[in-house]
């Protein structure tokens, strides 16, 4: 007996050796120490022995399985290191391309639009939208802009033709529709009709910004038919122009990073009175002057000025008790010079060579 | 508008514009100028210094002509320039005979256009200079020959003395238009005058000694002219303008024509008001009247063509015809020419807005419409640029004024406008002492009466149309105390102000824009108006078009649909490059509703005359010259922008088939069961309409951002405690069965035997415990059903595929087996495919 847990002992080291995996080492294991192992067997014929040679025999079997386990166990130490040593040879270079789904991007056009928008109404600006195609009523005549006067040439109108229902001649609506004259419905030439619609529809205090498209006629190098317009408009009691201008120097925190120096200079529009250009100290050079700035230290950005009493009478509030101001700028020029886009036409061409600059 | 500096300086005392503008800044003239009218609000866009090379040229007299030996064209010219004869070579054939002046610019001279004078050879024959015409010296249009000076002109004098302010600043301003006074040189001087203190003293004029002849001028339209004033001239002799004058006109963009229309045309720029010269030989009657044209009476303007008038337009006619479009254009019959030597003058107010409709139907912008449509002067202004012209004439055409007459018609009344100082600081936030407002308003001519030192009373002036009532006077007296002098402060604190909220739609078309950004499209912005052969692929029907009356780039539909946009953006593509285009718009369509729509609020009635507008987003997948874009790309990009507003959507069977896309190739997108778009492959016709290489797959998918329904908070379910088992199932069904309706009839036929199996175990035993095993959900409650595979190999009958399923099933407390899962997916797949055969009866599994 104990002759065969040596010849046992000697079989499984030398099986042992040719072990190179986990799964091998598990089955040598079973195949010895298992419940129907081998040496586990020899155990279970112990009990054949005499007496006086059970104890020095049992020892020996301890002796024997013990061996066999921590051989096992240096076995799978070994084994498990050589394995980690071989994860770690791997190489991968993940320099190589990305991958990742297409990368989409916005039009330089919304993603100045949505900064301009989020600016505004965190200094409490709410986001007022009106139709594209609109009455001359508010896009002119309520604006202080009469019939036949020469302040209409200063925007290039599209002119829409009106539409009668057929089959709806009776319908009251209809013959308002009919009574519509040529020239009255137009393609709003600014974001200013929205200010009459607010006005009409909401009782001040009324701080709005609208934001949208306009149409003029007007295409060459730097005027698109179509093109986008912000508009601010704030009206209650006791505003003034002190509050317009610390208000578009508040902006120019929130929009550029830095409180710039804002310049009014005086101007025409028919909706304000006094009327202004307004100028902010150039946000790329701080006012240092540079190239984009033409060395004067400002840009121009729009007109501003304080809301018309004509305007607030057409919109049922009265100048006496409330005042306001409004200002507007163009959004295309200012994403053109901010991404500096050599060229207006890249901007509704929809190259997607172009449009995936701006991620 | 182009305003002379040395103009402007005869509006003022000798010399005192030139030192008051040098005392008010050193920065030089054209730094001062723009800084000092920019902030009056005429804002200089350009400033010239004009007239400098002038300065060398002097008078030369010409003592010998002869040929030159080699060239026909060429003189040999012997010239007295005031020192010594020189000899010069010309090509001029206009050579004035010997003893006449010539404008001589000699050797070392430097032309205004920046010629330098050298002695030089013409083919053999020394030149020492060059005789000049007026187009060389800038002075002004004419190049066709040499410039004849006059004969009494001494030789070696030099031209900047014989013509004084021959060398100048000229200013381009941006006059807007509530400033007609800006339109002429005095109402310029008015500002600069009043900014820095200088009193105006314009050219002195006198009135005629002839007698007030009413007759000359009947007024038949006094609503349309408010006054007019003509003055009789006999014995003129019209010719060429003297040199100071021709220059005048060139340096304010106007050319010299003849001594009498170049004093009117000297007016226009001097005053503001333009004038009109008729020949009163050609006047029947010689006396004019000023009335509304009768119906499709004909007339024929001096620039030759023939116009049908309408009773709303306003002429000057003699006892018979029309002889003028009033304030708009001459007419030819009695325009004034070389024989003309007894004229009418006139001056007159016409009401602006009839100008202004006249001049647009008939299709003229002039120099005189321009002014009277802003409003001229109809005060003393008005008199006073007559009698400059008058005085004008008399001095440069001779003659005497033998009758004049001032007709009245309906005049705008002077506004009385109260002025409260305090207003002013309320408007502004900085107040205007009362001392400058005085000096302000006294300047521009406002008459003020002072009731108390708050309140004041003023009448404006009838050269400023545009002042009306207090905010005007306002603005006025910003103007000259200085915009820049406006402080910031806010007049409510940031921190009191009520929060801002943003507006739905906008809200939504955004986030869908960033769910398709995602998706890896770009964003395009495409013009919101076609060309109507785009969009007749389109199912709104032409009546229901808006449509633009002046379209630009032959764009004269507003956009239906935004597919025609991507489509064009996409042939930019393809025309350019190779790659993918992968694109999305965020826009409006428009269309006219098919009955007229209701609608409330304050905005109503003008709500109801407008095109309908709606929201879509809209996407397009192209996959690139090589092809490797799926169609399902595209109902991916709609799911992934939708999820982006926490909606599951998912591509269904359309309720009825968009024409513009392949009718074999489309799906509607539902949310919930509701359409909220639809997706599918680009229909070949429109393919090839817009000259993409044949077979090119385009794939596009468009959301209706109004119909997309209100984002739900997610209610969470509990998690299966068992693990599902999954049956695979491949069904062969016809192409144009969709996956859809498949699934929809497992899931159906899922509830079917689900009910029947509890029904019949109540029967049998009382207990609700079959039906226990069912078609399981996943985490978002729906039925688990997954379309695997779509086979269209070999093995699948023509007309077919096979769709390849897996269906999962699970109960509530325990595993499922696997006999009992068995036999609830046969009975399912039995029950869905009876269900599919009633309309596809080729409907087997495989």
């Amino acid at each position: 007996m104990p002759a065969r847990l040596a010849t046992q002992l000697a079989a499984f080291q030398e099986a042992l050796a040719g072990v190179d995996s986990e799964a091998a080492l598990y089955e040598l294991q079973v195949a010895y120490l298992g419940k129907k192992g081998t040496v586990t067997a020899l155990r279970g014929e112990m009990g054949k022995l005499p007496p006086e040679e059970r104890k020095g025999f049992g020892a020996e079997w301890n002796r024997v399985r013990d061996a066999i386990e921590a051989a096992l166990e240096e076995r799978r130490t070994y084994l498990k290191d050589q394995a980690r040593r071989l994860d770690l040879a791997r190489v991968e270079d993940l320099t190589l391309p990305p991958l990742r789904p297409p990368a989409g991007t916005l039009h330089p056009l919304s993603q100045t639009r949505r900064r301009l928008s989020e600016s505004f109404q965190r200094l409490g600006f709410s986001l007022a939208v009106g139709p594209h195609v609109e009455h001359s009523k508010y896009n002119f005549d309520d604006l202080n802009v009469p019939k036949d006067h020469p302040a209409r040439d200063m925007a290039d109108t599209f002119f829409v033709r009106p539409h009668r229902h057929p089959g709806f001649d009776d319908h009251s609506d209809n013959d308002a529709a009919m009574r519509l004259r040529a020239g009255e419905l137009v393609l709003r030439t600014h974001t200013s009709p929205v200010q009459v619609r607010t006005m009409l529809a909401q009782k001040p205090p009324i701080r709005i910004v609208a934001l949208g498209t306009t149409f003029r006629c007007d295409d060459d190098a730097t005027h698109s038919p179509m093109f986008h317009q912000i508009e601010g408009l704030y009206v209650d009691r006791g505003v003034t122009m002190a509050d317009l201008k610390a208000t578009l120097m508040d902006f120019t925190r929130d929009f550029y990073g830095r409180r710039l120096d804002v310049r009014f200079r005086p101007s025409f529009f028919p909706f304000v009175e006094p009327g202004a250009e307004f100028d902010i100290g150039c946000p790329f050079c701080g006012g240092e002057g540079c190239n984009l700035c033409k060395r004067t230290g400002y840009i121009e950005i729009g007109g501003c000025g304080m809301v018309h009493p004509a305007v607030f009478e057409a919109c049922g509030i009265d100048p006496e008790v409330y005042t306001g101001w409004a200002f507007g700028f163009g959004v295309d020029r200012m994403t053109m010079s901010q991404h500096a886009v050599p060229h207006l036409r890249h901007m509704f061409e929809g190259d997607v060579r172009f449009l995936e600059q701006f991620p | 508008m182009k305003i002379s500096h040395q103009w402007l300086s005869e509006m003022f005392a000798e010399g005192a514009l030139e030192a008051a503008l040098a005392a008010w800044s050193a920065e030089g003239k054209a730094a001062a100028y723009t800084r000092l009218l920019t902030g009056l609000g005429l804002e200089v866009e350009a400033v010239h210094t004009v007239g400098e090379g002038v300065r060398s040229i002097v008078v030369g007299e010409i003592r010998g002509k002869s040929p030159h030996p080699k060239a026909d064209k060429l003189t040999v010219v012997e010239l007295f320039d005031g020192t010594g004869v020189v000899q010069v070579v010309c090509g001029a054939s206009n050579l004035p005979p010997l003893g006449g002046k010539v404008a001589f610019a000699p050797v070392g001279a430097v032309l205004p256009g920046g010629l330098a004078i050298g002695a030089r050879e013409l083919r053999g024959v020394p030149s020492q200079g060059m005789i000049c015409s007026e187009a060389e010296l800038e002075i002004g249009a004419d190049d066709s020959g040499i410039l004849v000076l006059p004969e009494d002109w001494r030789a070696g004098d030099r031209l900047v003395d014989r013509v004084p302010g021959i060398v100048d600043t000229v200013l381009e301003l941006g006059v807007t238009p509530n400033r007609p006074d800006a339109l002429g040189h005095i109402g310029v001087a008015r500002d600069v005058g009043t900014k820095l203190g200088l009193p105006l003293r314009p050219p002195h004029v006198d009135r005629p000694e002839a007698a007030n002849t009413p007759g000359l001028v009947t007024i038949a339209a006094p609503e349309l002219c408010g006054r007019y004033l003509g003055y009789v001239l006999e014995g003129m002799s019209v010719q060429p303008s003297p040199l100071w004058m021709r220059v005048r006109l060139h340096r304010v963009g106007l050319r010299a024509i003849s001594n009498v229309v170049d004093v009117t045309n000297f007016v226009l720029m001097e005053c503001g008001q333009p004038l009109h010269a008729f020949d009163r030989d050609r006047l029947a009657e010689g006396r004019v009247v000023v009335r509304r044209a009768e119906r499709e009476e004909p007339m024929t303007t001096l620039d030759g063509t023939q116009k049908l008038l309408t009773t709303d337009d306003l002429v000057i006619a003699d006892a018979g015809a029309p002889q003028a479009l009033a304030g708009v254009m001459g007419g030819a019959q009695s325009m004034v020419h070389a024989g003309t030597h007894h004229l009418l003058l006139e001056a007159a107010w016409f009401a602006p807005p009839g100008i202004r409709a006249t001049a647009r139907r008939h299709g003229y912008a002039t120099d005189s419409s321009y002014r009277f449509e802003r409003g001229v002067d109809h005060g003393v202004g008005l008199e006073r640029a007559a009698l400059r012209a008058l005085g004008l004439l008399l001095e440069l055409a001779g003659g005497r004024c033998t009758a004049w007459t001032d007709a009245a018609g309906e005049r705008p009344q002077q506004p009385t406008i109260p002025l409260r100082l305090p207003r002013v600081a309320a408007l502004l936030g900085v107040e205007v002492p009362a001392d400058t407002a005085r000096a302000v308003l006294g300047g521009l001519e406002v008459q003020v009466r002072e009731d108390s030192p708050e309140a004041w009373t003023c009448v404006a002036p009838t050269h400023r149309p545009d002042l009306r009532r207090e905010v005007d006077l306002i603005e006025e007296l910003m103007r000259f105390h200085g915009l820049d002098k406006v402080p910031a402060r806010l007049t409510v604190p940031a921190e009191a102000r009520a929060a801002a909220h943003s507006d739905p739609i906008t809200e939504l078309g955004d986030r869908l824009a960033e769910g398709l950004r995602d998706a890896g499209l770009h964003e395009h912005v495409a013009m919101a108006f076609v060309a109507e052969s785009k969009i007749e692929f389109f199912t709104v029907p032409p009546e229901r078009r808006v449509r633009v009356e002046n379209p630009m780039r032959a764009a004269g539909v507003m956009r239906t649909h935004m597919l025609p946009g991507l489509l064009d953006a996409l042939t930019h593509n393809v025309a350019r490059h190779t790659r993918p285009v992968r694109l999305f718009e965020v826009g409006r369509t428009y269309a006219w509703p098919e009955r007229p729509v209701p609608k409330d609020g304050p905005t109503a009635a003008i709500d109801v005359l407008l095109p309908r507008e709606r929201a879509v987003a809209a996407a397009l997948i192209y996959g690139g010259a090589k092809g490797g874009a799926s169609a399902r790309e595209i109902t991916g990009a709609a799911v992934q922008a939708l999820a982006r507003v926490g909606l599951r959507a998912r591509p269904v069977d359309p309720p009825a088939p968009a024409a513009h896309l392949h009718p074999g190739v489309q799906a509607a997108l539902a949310v919930d069961g509701a359409v909220v778009g639809e997706a599918g492959e680009v229909h070949p016709d429109l393919v090839r309409a817009w000259d993409l290489p044949e077979g090119t797959r385009v794939y596009y998918a468009e959301i209706d951002i109004e119909a997309v329904p209100p984002r739900v908070t997610a209610t969470a379910r509990d998690l299966p405690r068992f693990p599902s088992t999954a049956r695979d199932l491949s069904l062969e069904i016809p192409l144009t069965l969709s996956a859809a309706r498949v699934v929809a009839a497992l899931t159906a036929a899922a509830g079917q035997v689900h009910r029947t199996a509890i029904e019949a175990g109540q029967r049998a035993s009382g207990k609700t415990t079959a039906g226990e095993v069912r078609l399981a959900t996943d985490s978002f409650g729906e039925p688990a059903v997954e379309v695997l595979e779509d086979y269209r190999g070999a093995g699948v009958p023509v007309g077919h595929r096979a769709l390849l399923l897996r269906l999962h099933y699970a109960a509530e407390q325990r595993s499922v087996t696997d006999d009992e899962a068995q036999a609830l997916h046969n009975a399912i797949v039995a029950a869905a495919c009876e269900s599919l055969r009633a309309s596809a009866p080729t409907v087997r599994p495989r």
